[in-house]
């Protein structure tokens, strides 16, 4: 089968592209970035099947970070039929500069012109039959997002592909043009293949074709010495790099033809003097943050209901409505209720835990009728149904707050948060580059630990792989929503929205004090410089924000229905049964001798000895969140009949949070060490799938380290949020705590404290 | 008409335990499968995060 490759700089389309071609549906987003492996798929609407293989964007085949070898191993050493140059025609001469480079190599290169929509929107024009003359390759105007220009293209790579290509390179003009010809002519003779390429290469003085070629190598360097300085002071990657852009505006700038429109000042660029502002960029992040929040945990729509308090004397406008009917009224409370007009999120939410209601009194009832024993019905009811709905009920909500973060990034504001956070961040150590990774972490650690790749400083790497888990992911979000909405209905003067919210940030805020304090400790060194092309914004595209959500969709449903369950399959046996394998109480269960055994562990964090009897409830919890997160609510809905608590109904319109409700009145835990417990979560261990892919991008030796990390940070953090919240003196004893450990790590740095190793052991003077 | 419950009870019964203990073993059973096939193998469903090539063997080595 012919294997074609897309090829091209980041966030060129290449992956909407594949997606259109293959009919996959591969993760896009608009900012650069987002493949870090090559993914293969099967075009199948020519005569023959075509084997399409999606490569990491790069900017030049001379790799910096482990995702650009992927692009450059696969081009030169699977060798393709045929490479794909996918270059962003709104950028044409700085995409042009890898075609310059592609073209070096042996292989068939047709140039794909993509988004041609957006070049006539600017008012643009792109000659391309000119463009195909002066490059000697074919060249196609396309529009990957509309589909435009597809088959063409695929038509003209098919014959490409069957056709043999030589090497040919801008370079021969220059200075280095005889020394790179001899070079090739000495390869050659040895039979390498892509000889002008590694001949190329050599005289940029790539590291790995020093390596592979030490004896060419010499010839470079004799020519260095006769050359002198003179030629860009010796630096040969730098005049190779200049000769080409310099090539690159004397013969292509003519294809462009801009008129006056193409002159003024971009949509993009007028939003991005207020978005990305100096001053008010963080802020307007934190308020499209809370928006976020807001719309979908919020209770109090706009907080109308809030404001109107202002104007009449406190009272509100929103009152519960009585009509007579327990499940009227439960349906009228999932879109109003005292709190005020629900957020679209808490509608999704009240609604799907309305439903989950009425489905678990209906097998409930189904079961009592039939006849099945008690062991049975309490499986069901208690085990897997409380299990399964425990999770369900959270999972519209959770997938509204994707559809407004898949907004953001399709929108191109994501990439401007990177830069933002950039330039506040940069001084304490950490780049915007790597607020990327992070931010998907928003998502699921697991891909956004994968896009770690993308940073070239492996110090940097292994931060950013540390504190990932801290970005709150989508197993996470219903830990937040669940506490967030118990304390909230049991506290009036709490918001839920805020509160969330507030998590979040902290979570946010713990990462970038975690890379700093790690900057001055075991990872010192500066950030690495952070140059990211703001990618232009436009209106995202329902067909991609559907598949965003049907992939997490499909992961919640696919977790739902193995780990979860089958947790709460065993959550719900340990519970009931004893060591002897016999049906007994709570208080004589495998769970209660194992979860009190380690109870007194969560005292420092108020959720230990002092919550009494059923207080283990949350270490179990914890524990069976390592296997998911979502298995810490899961936990809690199994948990709370056996421990004899009362769910509230909904006629209370607590349902979806009532477990948690449930455990505050019958284990007497404090919303102050509810809000420990939750930190605790989001800081610790996270789930095993992430703990693994973490294990897989950092380097040999440190995973042992970092899950220390993750224990200690924890621990020490959910201590401190127990205390300061609830002994509100504590936090001139953290602070002194802070402030002493900072002082020291001051002198130490600045060398007022050595640290020697004696033997083993290490003495501080 | 009550031991035709106590039968329908009884069989109900034994379906929910058979069930739950094929649920177990399914998603044991499920996970070591997805490891060994290299698909999802971390569980996340993500198209584009690459998991399944995360824990290859060439990678271990690699990381050697």
């Amino acid at each position: 089968m012919l294997k074609i490759a897309l090829a091209g700089n980041p966030n060129c389309g290449k992956t909407t592209l594949f997606n259109v071609l293959t009919g996959s549906t591969a993760h896009v987003g608009n900012w650069p970035g987002v493949t870090v492996d090559k993914k293969e798929g099967i075009y199948k609407k020519l005569n023959v099947p075509i084997s399409v293989v999606d490569l990491p964007g790069i900017y030049s085949l001379s790799p910096y970070t482990p995702e650009e070898v992927v692009s450059r191993n696969f081009i030169l050493e699977e060798k393709p039929d045929c490479v794909i140059n996918v270059i962003d025609a709104t950028n044409l001469e700085r995409n042009l500069y890898l075609t310059t480079q592609l073209m070096e190599i042996d292989v068939p290169v047709v140039v794909a012109l993509n988004m041609m929509d957006a070049v006539e929107k600017r008012g643009e024009k792109i000659d391309a039959a000119k463009l195909e003359e002066k490059l000697g390759m074919a060249v196609v105007e396309i529009s990957a997002l509309k589909g435009q220009g597809i088959r063409e293209l695929m038509e003209r790579a098919y014959r490409a592909a069957k056709q043999k290509r030589k090497g040919a390179t801008v370079l021969t003009e220059t200075a280095l043009g005889h020394v790179i010809d001899d070079v090739r002519i000495a390869l050659d003779g040895k039979g390498a293949e892509n000889a002008l390429f590694h001949a190329v290469k050599l005289a940029e003085g790539d590291e790995l074709e020093v390596k592979m070629h030490p004896d060419e190598m010499k010839m470079v360097t004799g020519f260095k010495k006769q050359a002198g300085k003179e030629l860009f002071g010796g630096d040969f990657e730098a005049l190779i790099a200049d000769a080409r852009y310099k090539y690159i505006t004397a013969n292509f700038s003519a294809v462009v033809e801009r008129t006056k429109k193409a002159e003024k000042m971009t949509k993009s660029e007028k939003a991005d003097r207020v978005l990305t502002h100096r001053i008010w960029g963080i802020p307007i992040f934190l308020v499209i943050l809370f928006g976020l929040f807001h719309l979908t945990f919020g209770e109090d729509f706009l907080y109308l209901n809030t404001i109107s308090k202002l104007f009449t004397g406190g009272a509100g406008f929103a009152q519960d409505v009585e009509t007579g009917s327990e499940v009227l009224n439960a349906f009228v409370a999932v879109f109003y209720s005292s709190a005020g007009i629900s957020t679209p999120g808490a509608i999704l939410f009240n609604l799907t835990g309305f439903v989950c209601d009425q489905i678990g009194g209906g097998i409930a009832t189904g079961l009592e009728n039939v006849g099945a024993a008690a062991w049975a019905q309490g499986l069901v009811n208690d085990g897997i149904w409380a299990g399964l709905s425990g999770v369900l009920s959270f999972v519209p909500q959770i997938l509204f707050l994707f559809l407004l973060i898949s907004i953001l990034e399709d929108s191109g504001y994501m990439a401007r948060v990177a830069f933002i956070l950039d330039r506040a961040f940069r001084k304490f150590g950490l780049s915007g580059r790597a607020f990327i990774p992070m931010i998907m972490g928003f998502g699921c650690s697991v891909p956004a630990a994968i896009n770690t790749r993308t940073l070239a400083d492996e110090k940097e790497r292994v931060m950013t792989n540390r504190v990932i888990p801290f970005f709150t992911c989508g197993a996470k979000a219903p830990i937040l929503a669940a506490v967030c909405g118990a304390v909230a209905s049991q506290y009036t003067s709490v918001n839920a929205d805020l509160l969330v919210f507030g998590l979040y940030v902290f979570g946010m805020a713990m990462a970038v004090i975690s890379v700093a304090v790690m900057r001055q400790t075991t990872m010192r060194g500066e950030a690495a410089p952070f140059i990211m092309e703001l990618p232009d914004y436009h209106l995202p595209q329902f067909r991609s924000l559907m598949v965003h959500l049907w992939d997490k969709l499909k992961h919640y449903i696919k977790k739902a229905f193995t780990i979860i369950v089958a947790s709460a399959i065993v959550i719900w046996f340990l519970s009931n049964f004893n060591w002897s394998w016999q049906m007994v109480g709570i208080e004589e269960s495998i769970l209660y001798s194992i979860g009190s055994f380690v109870q007194w562990v969560c005292t420092p964090m108020g959720f230990g000895l002092q919550l009494g009897t059923f207080g283990w409830v949350f270490v179990v919890a914890a524990v069976t969140g390592l296997i998911a997160k979502e298995n810490v609510i899961a936990t809690f809905y199994v948990l709370v009949p056996a421990i004899g608590a009362v769910l509230p109904g909904w006629d209370d319109g607590e349902s979806g949070i009532g477990a948690v409700v449930a455990l505050m009145q019958s284990t007497g835990i404090t919303w102050q060490a509810l809000i420990a417990f939750t930190v605790f979560n989001m800081l610790t261990i996270p789930c095993f799938a992430a703990a693994a892919t973490v294990r897989g991008e950092t380097p040999k030796g440190k995973f042992k380290w970092t899950v220390a990390f993750w224990m200690l940070t924890s621990y020490l953090t959910a201590t401190a949020v127990y205390l300061i919240l609830t002994w509100w003196w504590t936090v001139f004893i953290v602070a002194a705590l802070a402030a002493g450990f900072i002082g020291y790590v001051i002198l130490r740095n600045r060398g007022a404290i050595v640290c020697r190793k004696k033997g083993k052991g290490a003495v501080s003077e | 008409m009550l031991n035709l419950l106590t039968v329908a009870g009884t069989i109900v019964s034994i379906a929910v335990g058979v069930v739950a203990a094929g649920l177990v073993v399914f998603a044991i059973g499920y996970k070591i499968w997805c490891k060994k096939h290299g698909k999802s193998g971390c569980g996340c469903d993500c198209s584009s995060c690459g998991c399944c090539s995360c824990h290859t063997k060439e990678k271990k080595e690699e990381k050697k």
